[in-house]
């Protein structure tokens, strides 16, 4: 669903939107290049460009009273914010996106590099996106992991090498699977039983659902692929027109014989189809397996064997902004990382890059749970003051090191890009 | 509630009614259910082609859409439009007419799916048209101008190395080739291509190239150019394909979801309109299934309820008609009709039983009666033969007594008119009281037997009243020669000289009453007033009044019932049967009247008797008289003539003294009369100067006299030879009084009381079989002058007159032996000789003795014992006087 008219509303993990719209966002940014500026402000005014994950109003209104300054949020789906922002830096002042964006922004020079230096709490950020490695016997997770594209090397591409500057300042971040209804499948163990290749099984025939965007969905099917032992990957981060050909030779024969129902395009609509019994087993995000678990409706988030994948938030600053601007977008940077914002989305099942400031603005209980993989020592209230964990609740997956531990892809935009769209078309189409 | 049939058969049709109703109220909703579902199958049918086009329209739209993003066709743009704005328009339609219940938020997610799929095909037009203009305008020109370049600084160094220039060349080309291939096929490996022909193409730039800072710009807008047309390319080409793609997808499938609604609306439509279907034949069955079992129950119910008993009671009661006996009545205990019916049947029955009993007993009582009847006739006849023995008893005792009486007082009679001492005269007078006494009594005693036994009968004939009152003063003259009181009879001048009536009856009451007063009076007055009242009816009015002795209140009230007399010494002290006054007042009721008396004890009684009767004309029993002399009266203060209406007579007389007698004066002119009333008698010397005074003045004198004539009056009688008026006298008589005074007829017959005989010519045969009664009857005749011839019976009479029938006159005894008066005289009658005067002589009074008389051929009759008087009154009327 097209976000773009949408204001900054009331925090809503439902409305981690998708991708749409972007050749209109590259339009609607060269009109908004065009406009005029306006210089007789009090206050100095920060333009953030991103989804609705971190695009919440109870953020911008404690950033605002924390930082003085006046923020103005606009939320899109994921295609339609990249599209836009590597096409009309000026439209915005910051770019709130993940990490597989970053190739494109770097590429069109619409971000500059952030330097290291003016973040203030650098060095508490962990080692996932400095070494790629939480611990020491983690998978670094195929694709575009953010370690590979975050220092800013000599030669300005982005590479492994650190430096003193960074394409983005790594925040929120997160792992993802399929949900599953165990009404229908039985409960399988985390890391076990689980398996991405249940999203190819015949007995959920006509009962799967994808979400509708190859560079997520495409990871999500050539995982289930790969699990089923239909085909192998040489790297499943940069698939091969050959091996895209194979992947889809195998999806649109399965999707000729009706085995998925639908390819969703946002949350709501993801949480519909498993609502509406549409779907019994589907690609998702982890607010709408909350939503589902809040009606009732017995979803376990799957923890997959093969492993998650894997998404970075990546905030950037754009290659136009300067002065007062950068000075202020560079108090919002530090801002996310100064403890409150991290604890806020924790909440919400998400993680930040430096935790153990946050941990101070959590509960024990809360760390706990939410952090340390560990029950509930009671019921946990989420951001809208309900409660979203059950005394006892165990997160499905472990604690934020084994979560991420197990990364198997990361969200990647591959050079096969242009081709995977083709197929994709052919495959939803078939 | 139901007992009676009436409301049963109310209800039946009422229950038949409902059942048609309800038939009727069945099959319209069947055939509107029907209806119902037909439509709204049909309006889903509408909804199942609408999801159809929609289904249709969208795949139009990705047909367009994906020519659109090959050629950039404007006309798939339009039609892209109008398919869109067709498929809205059909899902509004839907939206409006679909009144199917669809998924919530189905429509409007498929809505949402097709604004963004609109939206987003803008944004794809956006991005082409860019593309097509970096890739036709921007790229050409920079290309062209790169190219331009080398051409120049080729031309300027000539001769120098073609390499570079060839280098530059092939790369510019290269990438030109690249974005060719890029723009026919997108693919990232052009656009490193390109980046790589365009880094070769700026690496092989020789150091001597005039325009390299140019050239190295132009590069690098190329570079940027390229990156955008990727951009764009990725941007329009993910929108196609993976967003608007998707749309299109989520559209149809969302449409296949609408459709699979649709139909499985339409199933279950069908489904249900052939359940309501079936439902509905099923509740027609079912109906009908009920109608017709309500109905067999209804025929069942009549027939058996209804018309089985009917027709059985038709059967008891046809039975019952025939008189048939039957064993019990069906349905008697429904409370219906037909249990009243089968009561009725019962009731007939019953009274059948009972009639056949009632005939039985009628017969038993028939003959029953039978018997009684005929004891009743046994006894009947056995009373009447008792009663006809009691009349016959009776009738032959009055006759056995009355015949020997006659014999006496006709003796008596002719006794007392020989030569006899005083001291004889006297006691044959009494004698022949005697006689009549014991008369009467037997007289009463058979009238009261006949009155008791019905028999007594009254006729309606025409008499003259001056008649009768002469009979009564005749009769009472006799009786009242051995007393000193005064009789009276007075009438009023209203009294007609004709009536009808029953004369004999009449003269019996008057006489009983006359007989009664006489005997109980010893002095003074018996006065008869005779009136006559017209009204709607015309009565004859009696009132005798005396001052004899009187009766007490009691005695008045008992006075008229039989064999009641005052009280009981009145019978020891004056006789009789007490059955006069009885007699009098049955005679008064048969002859449509009535009796009634009031009496003071010591003073005397009245008794008053009302007659009907009838006036035959208007001429009075007296007469007016024209008198034109004038009339003296000399009399006391309350003269007798006062009383006896003398304005009747138109006499209006000049009242005068005895002192005025000497002094009287008379206008010769005028005949003038001088009436005398009787109480100045005494006070007029025979000769005094009056009465000679008077006899001078040719006065015509009347005297009055209120009794009997005595020898002082004689005397004056003669002396001034004067006319006398004496009491009792009858209206004729008074009436000739006044018309002799008046000197226009000087009739001897003032006083008819004066016997006078007369002698008569003639041959008569007594037919008589007592012999004392033929010495009576033939001394009788032969005092009067006729000579007689004996026949002992009737035979005898008739052997008499065949043989000489020269008879003046035949006395025939009705009662005799060999042969009686009537069958005699028919004899006679029959024989041929009509004019012989058969005249019948009996001791019967009663009326059926005179009517036997006149139908057997009798000219007249006589009762007996034989009075002279009578008998010569009967000579008058058919004998020639001697």
């Amino acid at each position: 669903m097209p976000d773009n008219k949408d204001n900054i509303g009331p925090i809503d993990p439902q409305k981690r939107d998708t991708f749409t719209a972007i050749a209109k966002t590259a339009l609607s940014g060269c009109i908004a290049a065009k406009a005029p500026f306006v210089f007789a402000r009090t206050k100095t005014k920060i333009r953030v460009l991103g989804t609705h994950v971190t695009l919440q109003e109870e953020l911008r209104q404690k950033a605002m009273a924390d930082l003085g300054i006046e923020l103005e949020f606009e939320p899109k789906g994921s295609a339609a914010v990249l599209q836009k922002a590597s096409m009309s830096p000026g439209s915005f002042d910051l770019y709130e996106q993940w990490s597989n964006s970053i190739n494109v922004l770097w590429r069109s020079g619409s971000i500059q590099a952030i330097e290291k230096k003016r973040i203030k709490h650098w060095g508490e950020i962990n080692n996932l996106t400095k070494t790629g490695r939480l611990t020491d016997t983690a998978k670094l997770g195929a694709g575009d992991a953010p370690y590979k594209i975050l220092h800013v090397q000599d030669d300005d591409e982005l590479g492994l090498n650190h430096t003193d500057r960074v394409s983005f300042l790594p925040y929120v971040h997160n792992v993802d699977s399929f949900g599953y209804n165990t009404d229908i499948i039985p409960q399988g163990k985390p890391y076990e039983t689980e398996s991405w290749g249940w999203l190819l099984d015949e007995r959920y025939a006509g009962k799967v659902g994808i979400v509708n965007a190859p560079t997520i969905g495409l990871f999500d099917l050539a995982l289930a692929a790969q699990a089923r032992g239909l085909m192998t990957f040489a790297d499943i981060g940069a698939m091969t027109k050959h091996e895209l050909d194979t992947l889809f030779d195998i999806l649109i024969g399965m999707k000729k014989r009706g085995h998925f129902s639908g390819f969703w395009t946002s949350v709501p609509e993801s949480v519909d189809f498993m609502a509406n019994k549409r779907v019994v087993i589907e690609s998702m995000f982890s607010p709408a397996v909350s939503a589902l678990n809040g009606k009732n409706i017995p979803v376990t988030y799957a923890a997959p064997k093969e492993g998650y994948r894997g998404w970075h938030g990546v905030m950037c600053l754009s290659s136009a902004t300067q002065g007062r601007q950068k000075d202020a977008a560079y108090e919002y940077m530090n801002w996310w990382l100064s403890g409150w914002p991290g604890a806020f989305i924790a909440r919400q099942g998400y993680y930040i890059s430096n935790p153990q400031r946050s941990k101070l603005e959590l509960t024990q209980a809360e760390w706990d749970y939410w952090y340390g993989g560990k029950a509930a020592a009671h019921a946990l209230k989420g951001t809208d003051g309900r409660v979203s964990v059950n005394a006892g609740d165990i997160r499905r997956g472990g604690s934020y090191e084994k979560r991420f531990s197990n990364v198997a892809v990361w969200n990647t935009v591959m050079p096969t890009y242009e081709y995977s769209l083709q197929k994709w078309y052919e495959f939803i189409s078939a | 509630m139901f007992h009676s049939l009436k409301s049963q058969i109310i209800f039946i049709l009422a229950a038949l009614i409902s059942i048609l109703v309800i038939q009727a109220i069945f099959s319209r909703a069947t055939q509107t259910t029907l209806i119902q579902s037909q439509e709204t199958l049909n309006h889903s049918y509408d909804n199942a082609g609408l999801v159809y086009e929609l289904e249709r329209d969208v795949i139009d739209l990705q047909r367009n859409l994906l020519i659109y993003k090959e050629t950039a066709s404007t006309t798939s743009i339009s039609r892209f439009y109008e398919l869109m704005t067709q498929v809205k328009k059909k899902l509004s339609l839907f939206e409006k007419n679909a009144n199917i219940i669809v998924e919530t938020g189905l429509l409007d997610r498929m809505r949402g799916h097709l604004n963004d799929y609109k939206e987003n095909f803008s944004s794809v037009i956006d991005g082409r048209s860019e593309r097509e203009h970096i890739f036709n305008e921007k790229l050409r020109l920079k290309f062209n101008r790169i190219n331009q370049l080398i051409t120049e600084y080729e031309q300027k160094k000539i001769g120098i190395s073609k390499t570079p220039v060839l280098a530059m060349k092939y790369h510019l080309a290269t990438a030109d080739k690249y974005i060719n291939k890029y723009v026919i096929s997108p693919d990232s490996e052009h656009i490193t291509q390109i980046n790589q022909q365009l880094a070769n193409t700026k690496s092989v730039i020789p150091i001597d190239f005039t325009e390299s800072q140019q050239a190295n710009t132009l590069i690098k807008e190329l570079k940027k150019d390229i990156f955008r047309l990727s951009q764009i390319t990725r941007g329009y080409v993910f929108l196609v394909n993976v967003v608007m793609a998707g749309s299109a997808n989520e559209f149809l499938y969302l449409t296949k979801k609408l459709r699979k609604t649709v139909l499985n609306e339409q199933l279950s439509l069908i489904e249900r309109a052939r359940l309501s279907a079936e439902k509905a034949q099923l509740k027609t069955r079912i109906v009908a299934l009920t109608s017709i079992i309500i109905t067999l129950l209804i025929a069942i119910f009549i027939f058996g309820r209804m018309i089985k008993p009917i027709r059985s009671i038709t059967d008891v009661f046809t039975k019952l008609v025939n008189g048939d006996d039957i064993i019990g009545i069906p349905g008697i205990n429904r409370k219906d009709e037909i249990g009243n019916l089968a009561k009725a049947a019962n009731v007939f029955h019953d009274k059948n039983m009972q009639t056949a009993e009632l005939l039985l007993s009628e017969q038993k009582m028939n003959s029953m009666q039978k018997a009684l009847n005929n004891e009743l006739e046994v006894a009947k006849q056995k009373a009447e033969s008792a009663a006809e023995s009691k009349s016959m008893f009776l009738a032959n005792m009055s006759h056995e007594i009355r015949t020997p009486m006659n014999g006496i007082i006709g003796l008596i009679e002719l006794t007392r008119n020989t030569e006899l001492t005083e001291q004889q005269t006297q006691h044959l007078k009494m004698a022949a009281y005697s006689g009549r006494v014991m008369m009467n009594v037997i007289n009463d005693i058979l009238d009261f037997s006949k009155i008791e036994a019905g028999k007594m009968e009254v006729e309606f004939v025409e008499f003259n009243i001056n008649e009768l009152i002469e009979n009564i003063i005749s009769v009472v003259s006799s009786l009242l020669e051995e007393k000193e009181i005064k009789f009276r009879v007075k009438t009023s001048p209203s009294l007609p000289k004709f009536l009808f009536g029953d004369p004999l009856r009449i003269s019996q009451i008057l006489l009983n009453l006359c007989n009664n007063a006489i005997k109980f009076t010893h002095q003074g007055l018996v006065e008869v007033f005779i009136d006559f009242k017209s009204a709607a009816q015309d009565y004859l009015l009696i009132e005798i009044s005396d001052t004899g002795i009187g009766m007490s209140q009691a005695q008045v009230e008992t006075i008229f019932n039989s064999f009641t007399q005052a009280d009981g010494s009145t019978s020891r002290k004056y006789g009789g049967t007490g059955l006069g006054l009885t007699i009098v007042k049955e005679l008064s009721l048969l002859m449509g009247g009535d009796v009634s008396v009031s009496s003071t004890e010591g003073q005397g009684s009245r008794f008053n008797v009302t007659l009907q009767t009838k006036m035959t004309n208007t001429t009075k029993a007296i007469k007016v008289l024209d008198y034109k002399g004038e009339v003296f009266y000399l009399a006391d203060i309350t003269p007798y003539l006062s009383d006896l209406n003398l304005e009747s007579l138109n006499i209006y007389p000049i009242m005068i003294t005895q002192e005025d007698l000497c002094a009287l004066k008379v206008n010769s002119q005028v005949p003038s009369t001088l009436l005398i009333d009787e109480s100045q008698l005494n006070y007029l010397d025979i000769n005094s100067d009056a009465l000679i005074h008077i006899k001078d003045l040719t006065i015509q004198i009347g005297l009055i006299i209120d009794g009997k004539l005595d020898s002082s009056v004689s005397i004056l009688q003669d002396k001034i030879q004067a006319k006398i008026l004496s009491q009792p006298h009858t209206p004729s008589q008074y009436h000739e009084f006044f018309v002799s005074l008046s000197g226009q007829d000087t009739a001897s017959e003032i006083n008819s009381l004066e016997h006078q005989k007369h002698l008569f010519k003639g041959h008569i045969l007594i037919v008589e079989d007592n012999e004392i009664n033929q010495i009576v009857a033939e001394t009788m005749a032969a005092q009067l002058g006729l000579s007689c011839d004996i026949a002992e019976n009737g035979q005898d009479a008739v052997d008499k007159i065949m043989q000489n029938p020269d008879y003046d006159l035949i006395l025939m005894d009705v009662q005799m032996p060999i042969m009686g008066g009537y069958e005699a005289t028919k004899i006679i009658r029959a024989a041929g000789f009509n004019d012989l005067v058969i005249c019948g002589l009996s001791a019967n009074a009663m009326k059926d003795d005179f009517d036997l008389a006149k139908e057997s051929g009798m000219n007249d009759y006589l009762t007996k014992p034989i009075e002279p008087a009578s008998l010569q009154k009967m000579f008058e009327k058919y004998l020639i006087r001697a």
